[in-house]
């Protein structure tokens, strides 16, 4: 018992030291206004969408497939639910229900195409993601493409519907993960694919349902990115990357904290993280471009340090260990 | 009462594009018996037992298993019929649990609309653990964080799930060190006094001596004979594998430790994993056995020789020339080649073609003047290879993937000849492999010897070392505790309470 509660408050530091340092520099830099109520909530609330776009490619990512359409996925449900919940006077409900569907339908084409035409995810999702860009221009010509909404229709993306949705999503995901076989048989599968096919999982069902699954994350990610921007145009020429930025740079770090907690926590952690680095960046007066060199650069020396960390735990046993050895040997020599 | 037949194959046919594989094969096995199946690589054997197994499909033939036809789908549909294998290379997810492991392809009956209790997978695991005496395995623990050892039991574990009353077991011991071949042997004992059968495939030709009730010969895929009682002997399955008598001896005729006093390798208070402190020579000429149990240090030390692992204190050095050993690419320069006991990952590039694999060290040497690699030149010296170690393939673009487990260790040793070592560091360099092979590596050896080159021989198996080696050193918890120079009163007792 001793030794489990030993185990877990380690693992608890070690998970929360990075963030605990980032926010304490921010905190520090920014004088405080990063831990005010206000800014406290502002952050929770902006760290929903990239979230929620983590919760969307961790499924296929665990697979060892990156679906960089994920972004054009967004931005088709988003044009796609806005115009449709115009269209049928349905209001909230209907931006939900038709970015979900839409999203759905896409990530399962996707994940069709991806098992029918064999080509690595990486070239595959990279195809679609321009057809996914130019969906919207052609399928809803007399608005161009752009979709419109109300101000009334921000409350989803605004507390309390906005924690709603994401606590939803949060269960939903934590359950797929960790207490279904679906989220057993993603982890054997991206572990090692031709052990798991060989014990008589079906590796293309498995897959296709990942890629569908994506699609619940992304609809969700998709109505609130509509209902917090009321104005959501058509992407071009893998301009729908910039969408889904945010949200990689927290999956990475996510990744990263799951090596001591669960991934489900990890890219909550990470996303909040990422996101008040963002608001303490805005709040020291950095542009958007300084931001992102910033927030890559610490990102790159988090990578850095968490891949080296092996090295540095060696390094430090083999002193350790070379100093044992000079002393057995002097003690042989006296001998 | 008769012996009632547990499972037979009758006309089994397998052929891989022009290759026949499996020839007419017809095999059966009783309750209650311990059935070997041998064979030198490439004869069919592990063909046949996958068919069994369900992991490949046949051409042509039946099976028949307790009285009923026999046809599986694949591994776990065999397994719910009641075959299940353990295989020599398999593996096991590093990212899942134990128990997830054990019950990979097997969730559904262990989960509820889909909802899983991972206190109950463990709980389930845990009993298959102990009951195939391995308790001290975690069922909880993310199999990553067991070793190379716990993670094969892990493998026999998965096994046992469906509680076969045929298990196969395809050349597994060889990647087993004591505790579980301990595990496995008494599980084989249990089959048998369950009256259930096993199947087993082993090239350790003493194993097969001790636990097989009769034993099957196969060459070239056909059913050669099978041996009973007194006539299971080594020389009789020697030959009835090979299809000829060996030529000669089999190990080295000599008794003679001959060497000259040229130290070519010399490690000097080097200290790592295990070992600490620890000093050793090779002298031109020699072979030097390392032996002791697989947890001694003994294939530690060959990485650090090679430069693969750094030592912490100390150094390896080639005194002559006064370079030290750092890394790999210095050894190589050096003209030290190194074979690992983890063949397929750490010696060769499985999805590269035999060509590729033997020039992969000695680029240097096919460098035309102008610096490039002359494409005649890498055929050739791909050609020289293949006809010297006598590397049975179609062609030097062949992939790895393709040959043979006797095929793939001759290509590693090419790949240093081609280089033209001094010196060899051989990690387990007959695991797994057939006597066929064996035999030519040990006349290889031989060879290198009396051209003067060094070989330091790394192995668990007792007559390789008697048989091949100069001197030997026995290796026990990281510390050198004896050594043996070549003598033909040497016998294996005197080794083994060193190792021990």
């Amino acid at each position: 018992m001793k030794y489990k509660i030993k185990e877990f408050l380690l693992r608890t530091i070690k998970t929360m030291i990075f963030p605990a340092c980032i926010l304490l520099l921010f905190g520090l830099l920014t004088k405080g206004q990063i831990f005010t109520g206000r800014m406290i909530m502002i952050i929770l609330r902006q760290s929903v969408f990239p979230a929620l776009i983590i919760m969307a490619m961790l499924p296929n990512l665990t697979l060892g497939m990156m679906d960089f359409s994920i972004g054009a996925v967004v931005t088709m449900s988003a044009i796609t639910g806005g115009i449709l919940m115009n269209t049928t006077g349905w209001g909230l409900p209907g931006l939900v229900l038709f970015s979900l569907l839409t999203a759905v339908i896409l990530t399962t084409l996707t994940g069709l195409l991806n098992n029918v035409l064999r080509v690595p995810t990486l070239v595959l999702s990279l195809g679609l993601m321009l057809v996914y860009e130019a969906l919207p221009s052609l399928i809803f010509r007399s608005t161009s493409g752009v979709a419109i909404i109300k101000v009334k229709y921000a409350a989803l993306a605004q507390p309390p519907l906005v924690f709603i949705v994401f606590a939803i999503a949060f269960i939903l995901f934590y359950i797929i993960i960790n207490k279904t076989t679906y989220g057993n048989n993603i982890k054997a599968l991206g572990g090692n694919e031709e052990l798991a096919r060989r014990a008589g999982l079906d590796v293309d069902k498995i897959k296709q349902i990942g890629f569908t699954i994506s699609g619940i994350f992304a609809g969700a990610a998709a109505a609130i990115y509509m209902s917090n921007n009321g104005q959501v145009s058509p992407n071009a020429a893998f301009g729908s990357i910039t969408t889904i930025m945010d949200a990689f740079l927290g999956l990475f770090l996510g990744m990263f904290l799951s090596n001591f907690c669960n991934i489900s926590i990890g890219i909550v952690i990470a996303v909040v993280t990422m996101t008040a680095m963002t608001n303490g960046l805005v709040a020291l007066g950095f542009d958007s471009t300084w931001r992102d060199i910033i927030k890559s650069v610490v990102l790159f020396i988090l990578l850095a340090f968490s891949g080296n960390q092996p090295y540095f735990v060696r390094w430090r046993a083999n002193l350790k260990r070379a100093e044992e050895a000079n002393l057995a040997a002097e003690k042989a020599k006296t001998v | 009462m008769g012996k009632e037949i547990i499972f037979s194959a009758h006309g089994i046919c397998k052929a891989f594009g022009p290759t026949r594989a499996l020839i007419d094969v017809d095999f059966s096995i009783y309750r209650g018996e311990v059935h070997g199946l041998i064979g030198e690589n490439g004869s069919g054997k592990s063909t046949f037992s996958s068919i069994a197994a369900g992991a490949q499909s046949l051409d042509s033939g039946t099976f028949t298993l307790k009285g009923q036809p026999y046809s599986p789908k694949n591994m776990v549909d065999a397994q719910n019929h009641g075959i299940g294998m353990i295989v020599q290379e398999q593996g096991t997810i590093g990212s899942i649990s134990v128990a997830s492991n054990i019950f990979t392809g097997r969730m559904k009956e262990n989960s509820k609309f889909g909802f899983l209790s991972m206190k109950q997978l463990n709980e389930k695991a845990q009993i298959i653990l102990n009951n195939i005496g391995a308790g001290d395995i975690n069922a909880s623990l993310l199999t990553s964080s067991l070793n190379f050892e716990d993670r094969k039991i892990v493998e026999i574990a998965r096994v046992m799930v469906a509680d076969p009353d045929v298990l196969i077991v395809d050349e597994t011991t060889t990647a087993l060190a004591m505790k579980g071949r301990k595990i496995l042997y008494n599980l084989i004992e249990k089959f048998k006094s369950e009256n259930k059968a096993v199947i087993f495939i082993s090239h350790d030709l003493n194993e097969l001596i001790e636990i097989c009730d009769r034993v099957t010969v196969l060459r070239d895929g056909r059913i050669i004979d099978t041996l009973e009682g007194d006539n299971i002997s080594e020389d009789n399955m020697r030959r009835l594998m090979v299809g000829r008598e060996l030529d000669g001896h089999y190990f080295r005729n000599d008794y003679i430790c001959s060497y000259d006093d040229e130290i070519v390798l010399e490690a000097k208070q080097i200290t790592y994993g295990p070992f600490t402190n620890l000093d050793l020579q090779l002298h031109k000429g020699e072979i030097l056995g390392i032996t002791g149990l697989s947890e001694c240090g003994m294939h530690e030390l060959g990485k650090v020789l090679f430069g693969i692992e750094k030592t912490i204190t100390g150094s390896v050095t080639i005194p002559a020339k006064n370079v030290e050993i750092k890394n790999p690419t210095i050894a190589i320069k050096n003209r030290i080649g190194y074979l690992s006991k983890d063949r397929d990952r750490e010696s060769i590039i499985l999805n590269a073609s035999i060509k590729d694999n033997i020039e992969l060290p000695c680029m240097d040497k096919l460098k035309g003047p102008l610096g490039f690699i002359s494409t005649k030149s890498e055929r050739k010296l791909a050609r020289e290879q293949i006809e010297v170690l006598q590397i049975k393939c179609r062609n030097s673009e062949q992939l790895l993937t393709e040959l043979s487990g006797g095929n793939k260790q001759k290509v590693v040793f090419s790949k240093w000849l081609a280089c033209d070592s001094d010196v060899l560091i051989l990690d387990c360099a007959t695991r797994g492999i057939d006597v066929g092979v064996k035999a030519a590596i040990y006349r290889l050896l031989e060879d290198l010897k009396s051209k003067g080159k060094s070989v330091i021989l790394i192995s668990e198996e007792l007559p390789e070392m008697i048989g091949m080696s100069d001197r030997m050193l026995i290796m026990q918890n990281g510390k050198i505790t004896a050594e043996f120079k070549r003598s033909p009163e040497l016998k294996e007792e005197d080794i083994i309470k060193y190792m021990i």
